[in-house]
């Protein structure tokens, strides 16, 4: 071949490798298809044992063909039976998005999604991701305008504020009023009172909710029985003495004596009750923020110096999955965070200390308070189809399903469900009430809108107590790195 | 010269147009300019918008519009922002360290595998799989060794009599644990492109020198290593390129943890722009690191042209 030849045909390659990148490159984003989850073990199992009584609440039966307005009953429905007139196949056809975080409720709402489009005919793909990437990615989408999130999971304390500030969230009061589109079965009265104040921003609803979110302190009963500690603990010394005690006792089988999230900013969430219990608050009265308040150092320095002496090796680097892993093994004797991983910590499958896991309130008597609803995005396309997603999620059914599966929820009639009564472990569900009612309400973050850059600058405080630092000058640092981040977020 | 008559010949044969000709004659420029285009569309406009936006300041969900405020965001890359400072110089000691390691381990498995001994094939395979691999896998199986408590590394430690160590814990440790990583997967790439140079070296050097009296290791240092010094310098400078913008290691080990002493520069952006939405200060930061990378390519391709 002689030169001209091989230039040529080197050109129709390079166009041709053009034409198929071009063919090849998909421009929506395209998230998980829901039934690609297994139905995660924890969530889906023990709906079956409470056979005894009703069976698991049915759902406005899936089996009408059509979309006749009188659902047939199934018997011995728990909850008023589907009255007529509400069409939940109106959009039938449609497919919306759906990105939640990866928790033991939302794997339990993305296992029921074949239910969901059984009743309406709307198809989901539901995306749950873990934490940071969760974090990191909705926040993008949202701003992009371009729909491709129609319902997304939201957490108040979280997003509430950066998000109503940038406009992403729909008004939900508009299709909650509107009777065509919504079930007369919803029963917005039944949601806990905190959830629906939570979640109403502004004056604006933006969104309903499903998971109520309080901490609990996990304990093992056997080592408590075996070192005599008495529960709860009214006071942080106690609890200090206890798990001093404890750690010491079984240093040689290698169980710590307390664990918690200590990576970066995951700490603000688990380490707020003792902030908390120490008398102090995030933000003082004219909501500036206090980092270096020295009520708010002794509850982070409370946290971060038991993490220190009495955790596992590690725990700086700790996230949610960790400290999880680290009690499912049974290698801790306390665990201090959201109520709801109870579900797993049950899980035969997963969790060595099914049968001795026990739950109490916070040591020092005091808690957070908040909740997950699901929120519409405002640049969403297709916002009626969502709204049916958002009913669902929170609707009756869904949450007395929900709370059989030992989660917690955010209605009345879901808490007092005897399927959930018989199933769930009294003494957590005692734990969580408490919790829950003298927890400060969305107490799970500052109220800023820069979240998760305020997150981390915490985190440095709880890093400094660990490696021994001098934590006074760390914590005076973070109040000046906070409302420099705070002041550059408007 | 010999192009021209081709196409003139063609153009007498086939009952030209004039248009023809110049298709014919121009079809390489006409064949690249779709490619120019979309390198265009696909490389310069991004950039160029990166540095845009890296005179404005803006707040990723704020409803107000990006502010223009000139060359402060670079004002504060340099004299205000220590956390990016101390990135900078973690980043450079990250680089130098692990381009470091890997050129002296590289080259030894080179000469190594340059000999001849039984399994010699098999064996170059599986020291060249490590670069094979996916980055993210090799940090997760790396993060479930590092594991304090239930991990290989501290086992082995314990058995011999070793305290057990925090690895990616510890502030101390964790660059040399990430920079194991490093040195683990890339080590090979060395390896291959100081094989492929000392398959080139001439044999006759080696000859007089072995008629001289040279032994193995002045052989080495005498002949080898300054013929081979313009292959070092190039594989460190791949490396270095690749090693200054390590991310994927890092990001699904630590993600710069503890605190901030595993945080390079390019971590340190991700953070800034898309996780705390400081999106004007992020490009500025992305726009200095660009100029450190190409600052480096050039310095090593002067360094190479003169030896």
């Amino acid at each position: 071949m002689g030169k001209g030849a091989f230039s040529k045909v080197l050109s129709v390659l390079v166009l041709l490798s053009l034409v198929i990148t071009a063919c090849g490159a998909t421009p929506t984003a395209t998230p998980v298809p829901p039934t690609a989850t297994k139905p995660p073990a924890p969530t889906a199992a023990p709906a079956a044992p409470t056979a005894t009584k009703a069976p698991a609440a049915p759902t406005a039966a899936p089996a009408a063909p059509t979309a006749a307005p009188a659902a047939t009953k199934a018997p011995a429905a728990p909850t008023a039976a589907p009255a007529a007139a509400f069409n939940w196949k109106k959009y039938a056809g449609a497919t919306i998005s759906y990105m939640g975080i990866k928790n033991a409720n939302h794997d339990f709402i993305i296992s029921k999604l074949p239910e969901f489009e059984a009743l309406t005919g709307i198809k989901v793909n539901g995306e749950v991701l873990p934490d940071a990437a969760f974090r990191q990615k909705l926040p993008v989408e949202l701003q992009s305008g371009a729909g491709t999130v129609d319902a997304f999971a939201t957490l108040p304390s979280y997003d509430a504020l950066r998000f109503a500030n940038a406009g992403w969230y729909e008004d939900l009061s508009k299709y909650l009023n509107n009777k065509d589109l919504t079930d007369p079965n919803l029963d917005y009265k039944d949601l806990w009172e905190a959830c629906q104040n939570v979640l109403t921003v502004n004056g604006k609803l933006i969104g309903l909710g499903y998971q109520s979110d309080a901490q609990v302190l996990f304990y093992r009963k056997d080592l408590v029985q075996k070192y005599n500690v008495t529960l709860p603990f009214n006071d942080l010394a106690s609890f200090e003495a206890a798990v001093k005690k404890i750690a010491e006792g079984e240093k040689a089988n290698g169980i710590a004596g307390f664990v918690a999230r200590g990576k970066a900013g995951n700490v603000v969430y688990p380490s707020a009750p003792y902030i908390f219990a120490s008398g102090g608050a995030w933000q003082d009265a004219s909501g500036k923020i206090q980092l270096n308040d020295p009520k708010v150092i002794a509850g982070l320095e409370f946290y971060g110096r038991l993490l220190r002496d009495y955790g596992p090796k590690g725990v700086e680097g700790f996230d949610v999955f960790g400290a999880l892993d680290t009690m499912l093994q049974g290698k801790s004797a306390f665990w201090s965070d959201y109520a709801g991983n109870i579900a797993t910590l049950l899980d035969p499958k997963q969790s060595k200390v099914v049968d001795t896991i026990g739950s109490t309130t916070l040591p020092g008597g005091k808690g957070t308070a908040g909740s997950w609803g699901t929120a519409i995005a405002s640049s969403s396309k297709k916002k009626e189809a969502a709204w049916y997603f958002v009913q669902w999620v929170a609707s009756k059914e869904m949450e007395i399903k929900m709370a059989q599966a030992n989660l917690p929820t955010c209605r009345t009639s879901a808490w007092n469900d005897p399927g959930f009564l018989k199933n769930s472990p009294k003494e957590w569900q005692d734990a969580f009430q408490k919790s829950f009612a003298t927890g400060v309400v969305n107490g799970l973050n500052p109220a800023v809108i820069p979240v998760p850059q305020v997150r981390d600058i915490i985190g440095t405080i709880v890093l400094a107590v660990i490696q021994k630092q001098d934590v006074k000058a760390a914590a005076d640092k973070a109040q000046a790195d906070a409302l420099a981040v705070i002041a550059a977020a408007k | 010269m010999q192009y021209v008559r081709t196409t003139e010949r063609e153009a007498v044969g086939r009952g030209h147009s004039r248009s023809e000709g110049f298709i014919d004659r121009n079809a390489h420029s006409l064949f690249i300019t779709p490619v120019i285009i979309y390198m265009g569309f696909m490389a310069i406009v991004p950039f160029v918008y990166t540095l845009w936006m890296s005179l404005h300041q803006w707040y990723f969900s704020s409803p107000q519009p990006p502010l223009f405020i000139g060359l402060g965001n670079y004002y504060r890359a340099f004299f205000e922002d220590t956390r990016h400072l101390e990135a900078m110089v973690r980043t450079f000691q990250f680089t130098f360290a692990g381009v470091g390691i890997e050129l002296i381990l590289g080259t030894i498995f080179a000469l190594t595998f340059n000999r001849e001994f039984i399994g010699k094939g098999l064996v170059r395979t599986l020291f060249t799989l490590p670069m094979m691999a996916t980055p993210i896998a090799v940090s997760m199986v790396f993060v479930i060794m590092y594991n304090p408590s239930m991990g290989v590394f501290n086992y082995f430690l314990e058995q011999m009599g070793l305290p057990a160590q925090d690895w990616l814990t510890n502030p101390r440790i964790v660059i040399p644990s990430l920079l194991a990583i490093d040195v683990w997967q890339w080590t090979p790439l060395i390896m291959l492109l100081v094989m492929a140079g000392l398959s080139a070296l001439p044999e006759e050097p080696y000859e007089s020198a072995k008629i001289d009296g040279a032994n193995g290791w002045q052989q080495f240092l005498y002949l080898t290593l300054p013929l081979l010094r313009p292959t070092l310098v190039v594989a460190a400078l791949f490396r270095a390129i690749d090693a200054f913008k390590t991310y994927d290691i890092i990001y699904s080990t630590t993600l710069g943890g503890p605190g901030t002493s595993s945080e390079t520069l390019n971590i340190y952006i991700y953070q800034t722009g898309l996780f705390y939405f400081h999106i004007g200060y992020a490009s500025a930061l992305s726009i200095i690191f660009l100029a450190l990378t190409l600052g480096m390519a050039v310095i090593a391709n002067s360094v190479r042209r003169t030896t």
